[in-house]
């Protein structure tokens, strides 16, 4: 059939909002970005300033983590509520506009996929840095490092798959 | 932009045949989210084998008349 000679409802194409899971993506995307620039941001010149055995790395760690969590998790929830009043203004159906399908499903698997290689790599070095001995601050931080990436590379991955297909 | 699949379909021009339904209709039939609705019409997702008959199902269609692969492509 022929497409281009069908008659065209307006509200058909525009812009239709996320999905859950496409926004806890975004939302995630965003903690992980700030929160871990704000660690390497305050540990990159302590590094190159400090003796190594004298840096305190694991509460500003450990500050990063629990921020990117707690926000990932209350920017999930704000941006869900923010969707359900925005859907429910419009009358729109909110199950059909909101809920996860098969399609979150693949997408997560398919991000999931593409950072099979970095969290072998991390395995790789954190147990190189453990054999020849190096400190603890560079095994954590490599872990975190690979971490951030691997977080970063799944998120633009899933992002990449709902707007443009995979 | 290149599409995702090389899985056509004639979804859109099924639903305007079947009294104009609507992408949300037809989530709603198929349990799915208006989002991957227009994926699929878009040729940005190729649905899974059991939703791709129950859209089928829903147009009283066979599977071929609602997808195609790649004119001309050899298997």
């Amino acid at each position: 059939m022929n497409d281009t000679a069908l008659p065209h409802d307006e509200t058909e194409d525009e812009r239709v909002p996320m999905t859950m899971d496409e926004r806890g993506v975004w939302v995630y995307l965003v903690a992980v970005v700030v929160t871990s620039g704000a660690y390497l941001a305050v540990m990159i010149p302590r590094t190159l300033s400090e003796p190594i055995a004298e840096i305190s790395w694991v509460t500003p760690m450990l500050w990063a983590l629990g921020v990117s969590v707690f926000s990932t998790i209350v920017g999930s929830i704000v941006a869900a509520i923010g969707s359900a009043v925005t859907i429910s203004t419009r009358g729109d159906n909110p199950k059909v506009e909101l809920a996860s399908d098969e399609r979150d499903k693949e997408i997560k698997r398919y991000g999931d996929r593409k950072t099979y290689g970095i969290l072998g790599a991390s395995m790789f070095v954190t147990l190189v840095l453990a054999m020849i001995g190096a400190d603890l601050f560079w095994i954590a931080n490599a872990v975190f490092v690979f971490g951030t990436t691997g977080a970063i590379v799944e998120t633009i991955v899933k992002i990449r798959a709902y707007r443009r297909g995979f | 932009m290149a599409k995702a699949t090389r899985v056509t379909n004639s979804i859109r021009a099924l639903r305007f045949a079947h009294d104009e339904m609507t992408q949300a209709d037809l989530a709603v039939h198929l349990g799915l989210t208006r989002q991957t609705v227009i994926a699929i019409e878009q040729g940005k997702y190729s649905p899974s084998l059991e939703v791709a008959f129950q859209i089928a199902h829903v147009f009283d269609r066979p599977l071929d008349d609602v997808f195609s692969y790649g004119e001309g492509d050899a298997l």
